[in-house]
């Protein structure tokens, strides 16, 4: 198909942050009301629903030609495909996922090398198998499917599954002794469509509007005046993130700062700013932010 | 002071809102354009924070009615039930903009069930055809040359063919619900648009007049600014050119030499469709530090 390109789109697990994602990088977004079918306002972009194993091997198979997969499936899965991008979320959090070793919380395993000749449940067998065999241990996988931690629990069985928050290990008395890998999702693309000049330009100018929008979340644009005389005070303070906008107010020795910065930042910095001198000190949101 | 009170009295602008589908958004929207509009349940009388205007909610086939007849003075109604009543009144403009839709929009289809040999209206000629917009209908057939019989339908139309009509003419926004019913789309026949109107008496009065057109203004430079986002980007000055050009499209781009480097500051207003393809454009041309949002000022 010409000019158009195929994105395969989470149904599950992260399926509302990537939704609210392509919103925020200026799309308008439409789910059918089945819920199975998801509509952009960019003609050349069609989209579909599907789980992130299936969307994972669509694209390592050719039908589609860009999805939002989860790292680790796709070194589960062993995809061959391009990563043009990952991002910084997970399910109900905007931080990384972690596949964690977890085992029950009044159970004799204490450590990884306590797991010796256990069965291990494993959400990502493969994952797993690589891992303990680095570590040296010898295992029995068992693949399970989601949800892991309920079984883990019943059966008391080790388990290797992927955690956010680390609200459903707790709730299910699970105790994590190890991590195996940060995970994060990542626009994949096929090897194939990656040669076509126009479908990679497309894929990766999706990539850099999905990461503006998703940097914006973590940051604020700050806007003051400052005296010329504290303007070296101020500057050492401003972090370095991005050169901050300094224009000199006509006539006077004033100058306006415009600046962004990390979110969390905000708070320290905006009660120093004050103190070195600078007034009319503004906060505001942003939509988009390429560093 | 008695006679300050009576003029505030004389001065009372009548507003109809909506009551149903377009409740949310012409709330919404009124909100934004600054006024605050708080609505206890079941009252059907909500309250405004400005002493010059009486809200009623009424139900959104009404309002044109009441408003042509000047027991309104000015309301929000659907294109569709100012056409439907022949409503005499003033459209001050069209209130579609706050939601973002995916080329889609409410409109009234004519519909066929799937098996039906009916392909197009002119197969319609001598048949019946159920609608709850019998005047649209009626309008929309003389367009086309046919002579059909248009039934009145107090509602659930999808179920009326093919046993009680040949064809429906049916309000749709997705089509899902024609889907399920086994209809077939064969033409669209009226496209449904939200607007601020205003009656025929209230416009000669000018105060009234006055008035309509200050929240006409408001609700307008809110739609404006909904669609309006700001870019600002720094740039080296030897690639300044080739982004001049990138942007000179847009609202008078700002340039700023930022004080004691050799970078330049450019900052723009856009559309915010128009900000998904220029920051990739601009990423491309060798800006950094690009950022939009739609708080700070240019210039």
């Amino acid at each position: 198909m010409k000019n158009k390109l195929r994105l395969g789109v989470p149904a599950r697990a992260l399926r509302f942050q990537v939704l609210e994602l392509l919103e925020k990088a200026g799309f308008a977004v439409d789910v059918s009301s089945s819920g199975h079918k998801v509509t952009i306002d960019d003609p050349e972009i069609e989209c579909f629903f599907s789980k992130t194993q299936e969307l994972a091997e669509w694209v390592g198979n050719g039908m589609l030609d860009v999805a939002i997969v989860q790292r680790a499936r796709i070194l589960e899965q062993s995809i061959k495909a391009k990563e043009i991008s990952n991002f910084k979320f997970g399910n109900g959090i905007w931080d990384y996922t972690r596949v964690v070793v977890a085992v029950p919380q009044d159970s004799k395993f204490k450590s990884l090398k306590d797991l010796q000749n256990q069965e291990v449940f494993s959400r990502l067998p493969n994952i797993t198998k690589k891992f303990f065999e680095q570590q040296g241990i010898k295992v029995k996988i068992t693949r399970t499917t989601y949800p892991g931690e309920a079984k883990a629990e019943m059966f008391n069985k080790p388990l290797v599954d992927f955690t956010n928050t680390g609200r459903t290990l707790r709730e299910h008395s699970l105790r994590i002794i190890a991590e195996i890998m940060q995970t994060s999702p990542c626009l994949i693309m096929n090897n194939e469509a990656f040669k076509d000049n126009w479908k990679r330009q497309k894929a990766e100018n999706l990539a850099l509007l999905l990461n503006s929008a998703r940097l914006a979340m973590d940051m604020i644009g700050l806007m003051l005046h400052a005296k010329g005389d504290i303007m070296a005070a101020l500057l050492d303070i401003l972090p370095a993130m991005k050169k901050p906008t300094v224009t000199q107010l006509r006539g006077e020795n004033m100058f306006d700062v415009l600046t962004i910065i990390d979110r969390k930042q905000a708070r320290e910095l905006v009660p120093r700013l004050k103190k070195v001198g600078c007034t009319d000190i503004v906060e505001f949101p942003l939509e988009k932010v390429v560093i | 002071m008695a006679l300050k009170n009576k003029t505030r009295e004389a001065n009372k602008l009548v507003f109809g809102l909506p009551k149903g589908s377009l409740q949310e958004n012409s709330l919404l929207f009124l909100r934004k354009a600054g006024f605050d509009v708080s609505l206890a349940p079941r009252v059907c009388q909500p309250k405004i924070d400005d002493p010059e205007i009486d809200c009623y909610l009424l139900r959104a086939q009404e309002i044109p009615k009441y408003v042509a007849l000047g027991k309104l003075d000015a309301g929000i109604a659907a294109s569709d039930w100012i056409f439907e009543q022949k409503s005499k009144v003033k459209e001050i403009c069209d209130l579609d903009f706050a939601k973002k839709t995916v080329g889609r929009g409410f409109k009234w289809v004519l519909a066929v069930p799937q098996n039906s040999l009916i392909k197009s209206v002119r197969d319609l000629e001598g048949k019946t055809i159920s609608s709850e917009v019998v005047e649209i209908t009626k309008s929309y057939l003389k367009k086309k040359g046919v002579k059909a019989e248009v039934e009145f339908s107090w509602g659930a139309s999808e179920a009326k063919p093919p046993l009680f009509a040949d064809a429906v003419v049916d309000i749709t926004e997705t089509g899902e619900s024609l889907t399920a019913n086994n209809l077939r789309v064969i033409d669209n026949v009226f496209e449904v648009n939200t607007k601020f109107i205003a009656s025929l008496t209230a416009w000669q009065n000018p105060w009234k007049r006055e008035k309509i057109e200050t929240m006409a203004m408001l609700i307008f430079g809110h739609i404006n600014g909904h669609e309006m986002t700001n870019v600002m980007a720094h740039i080296a000055m030897g690639r300044l050119n080739n982004v001049l050009k990138l942007v000179g499209r847009f609202d008078a781009p700002a340039v700023k030499k930022i004080t004691g480097t050799n970078y330049y500051d450019i900052s723009f207003r856009c559309k915010d469709k128009q900000a998904r393809e220029i920051i990739p454009a601009l990423k491309k041309a060798g800006c950094a530090g690009i950022v939009q949002s739609t708080a700070f000022k240019i210039g």
